[in-house]
């Protein structure tokens, strides 16, 4: 595990401590070796030994879960110089969240993509959103390429295919994840406990849509354009060495509000709302119109569905 | 009247065939075109960042309304107005209306004092620096008094006559655009602004549409992804063209002729998914 500030001019003893604190983790098992010294920077000792301690989240207390808040708003500071506020809006009663887009509408823009970069503070190089460019009248995505950079988009004979994390229904990255650090939440969100993830990447080959994404090293992030409004399973800022993925801006749809992604789409093709709610708008679009999912012959389930006008 | 305007608008269309093919740049020639006032049409691109949720959370920066051609400004602060039932038994909801409704209209700058000449023919200055290009419209069968009043300010009025607020402008294009009023009444098309959750909040259809050129524009795309080492086009990615036949599934491969199979009796086609389906065995052990 490499520290990033290891090559700095550390006081004697920093590196000591370190390197006691690394026997400890090893020694300790690997479960969570990263928490006490990844890539947070500048951990105080006694951080330090209370995230090792730290449980997985769904089995702490209420009052381990604010102590553990308050390190994560205090290695923020720490480490970018912001003041973030880290909240655990839990699931409201009677949502499970869904979303569709409308091919048809979908112009390949890639401003969704940059939202949810910004909204969710993701290392500069990392993008949670995939928009595939797909040609017309195919629907083989061995022939998708995500990497299209044309002057003017959309191009004549291509439709455009955004991806992200469908939030399985029945998901098979849970399913690989040895040790349970990512799960359903009630409201139908596929979350990961970042503090608890080892960072296998046993769920990375799992996922059948490419969805999950693995922080190499400590995530680029300005510290002036990071988001402070965030959610502890959602866009935190993360350690190196653990995997991350879309989570339908937990921190935002708790409350109520859109996904970024949503927000930030200028042709209207996203559709989020509730599946439980017979008059939402998602539930509209899936009664009234030719949907379809992708690799559905999976049993994945995804709760992510795409359209066409005609 | 009306009878002398529809033959003079098919007299208007064939001078416009034979004339040079119309501008396409819209924003450019109104800009330099003439010396008019055109800050009302002007782009998204100066609108101030805020905060779409309406629940106070911070903004992200992200643009206020989609930069699309010169869509209208949507007025979030504007006060709600009773939203027309275009269906029966319709959902409820508001839509925003746009910053420049009240007296903004650039042709009221001239013709709340000049009267309009009604009569349908290629415009020449000082009105050349304005492009219609809407659909059948722009082939002459439209004009301008299809959809605003000859009097007054040049407000909106239905087919039938009957006046409109600019900010009711969705019931304009709802009468001909029927498919697309109903989807955006409950919500397959168009954008919800504000959360998913309370009262809905619904753009206006000039937000994204601008109304004379309602085509939405192309434009450049974002950047993409880092192609991360040995993640870039796979070995056997090519051009659409140069792919053997059999690797594209097209529309025409589902449209051909179901064949039942005379063992098991399932219907195969003799090209497209089905059929591979049926090859590997997927279909037969079920
Ligand atoms: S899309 Fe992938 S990451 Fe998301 S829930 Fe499904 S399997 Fe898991
Ligand atoms: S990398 Fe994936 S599978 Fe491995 S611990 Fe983290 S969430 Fe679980």
């Amino acid at each position: 595990m490499k520290n990033p500030d290891e090559k700095g001019a550390a006081p004697p003893g920093v590196n000591a401590r370190r390197r006691f604190l690394q026997g400890l983790a090893l020694a300790g098992g690997a479960g969570a070796a990263h928490a006490a010294f990844g890539a947070w920077g500048g951990s105080t000792l006694s951080d330090a030994f209370a995230d090792f301690f730290q449980q997985h989240y769904q089995r702490m207390t209420e009052a381990e879960i604010s102590e553990a808040i308050t390190r994560i708003e205090r290695k923020a500071k720490r480490r970018y110089g912001v003041d973030i506020q880290c909240d655990t809006t839990p699931a409201q009663q009677g949502v499970v969240f869904g979303y569709a887009i409308n091919v048809s509408k979908c112009r390949g823009y890639r401003d969704c993509v940059h939202a949810c970069v910004r909204e969710n503070n993701l290392s500069r190089d990392t993008q949670y959103i995939r928009v595939i460019e797909m040609d017309r009248d195919s629907t083989d995505l061995r022939h998708g390429d995500h990497y299209y950079d044309h002057e003017q988009v959309p191009l004549d004979g291509k439709y455009y295919l955004p991806m992200q994390c469908m939030h399985c229904d029945n998901p098979p990255c849970v399913k690989a994840c040895p040790v349970e650090a990512t799960w359903t939440e009630p409201d139908g969100i596929v979350v990961v406990d970042y503090d608890w993830c080892i960072g296998c990447r046993y769920c990375m080959t799992a996922c059948p849509y490419q969805a999950r994404h693995f922080n190499w090293g400590s995530p680029a992030l300005p510290p002036e354009e990071i988001n402070t409004a965030t959610h502890y399973l959602g866009n935190r800022p993360r350690p190196a060495g653990v995997v991350e993925k879309c989570h339908f801006c937990v921190q935002r749809t708790r409350k109520g509000r859109q996904p970024a992604c949503q927000e930030a789409c200028p042709t209207g093709a996203r559709i989020f709302g509730n599946l439980l709610d017979p008059d939402s708008e998602i539930r509209y679009v899936l009664a009234n119109k030719a949907i379809f999912r992708l690799k559905e012959d999976l049993g994945t389930e995804p709760k992510f569905w795409y359209f066409r006008d005609k | 009247m009306l009878l002398l305007i529809v033959l003079l608008a098919g007299c208007w269309s064939a001078a416009g065939a034979a004339g040079p093919p119309p501008a396409t740049s819209g924003t450019s020639t109104a800009a330099t075109g003439s010396d008019w006032d055109w800050s009302g049409f002007s782009g998204l691109d100066d609108a101030p960042v805020t905060d779409r949720s309406g629940r106070g959370g911070k903004s992200t920066g992200l643009p206020v309304a989609p930069k699309i051609g010169e869509t209208a400004v949507p007025d979030f602060d504007a006060p709600a107005r009773k939203t027309y039932a275009l269906f029966r038994g319709m959902p409820s909801f508001d839509v925003i209306p746009s910053q420049r409704d009240p007296g903004m209209h650039p042709c009221s700058n001239c013709h709340q004092w000049v009267l309009s000449d009604p009569r349908p023919r290629k415009l020449k200055q000082p009105h050349d620096n304005f492009e219609l290009q809407h659909g059948l419209h722009g082939k002459g069968k439209f004009w301008c008094f299809t959809c605003h009043e000859l009097s007054g300010k040049g407000g909106l009025k239905t087919l039938e006559g009957e006046k409109l607020e600019f900010a009711d402008a969705y019931v304009l294009c709802s009468q001909c655009h029927v498919d697309q009023a109903r989807d955006w009444v409950y919500g397959a098309h168009g954008k919800r602004v504000s959360g998913w959750q309370d009262k809905r909040q619904v753009l206006n259809c000039t937000a994204c549409h601008y109304q004379h050129r309602p085509a939405l524009k192309t434009r450049t795309p974002e950047p993409g992804p880092r192609v991360r080492m040995g993640l870039g086009r796979p070995p056997h990615w090519v051009e659409k063209d140069k792919r053997p036949e059999a690797d594209r599934v097209t529309r025409a491969a589902w449209k051909t002729e179901a064949v039942p199979d005379e063992k098991t009796g399932l219907e195969t086609r003799p090209e497209g998914r089905r059929d591979s389906l049926v090859e590997n065995g997927d279909d037969e052990k079920s």
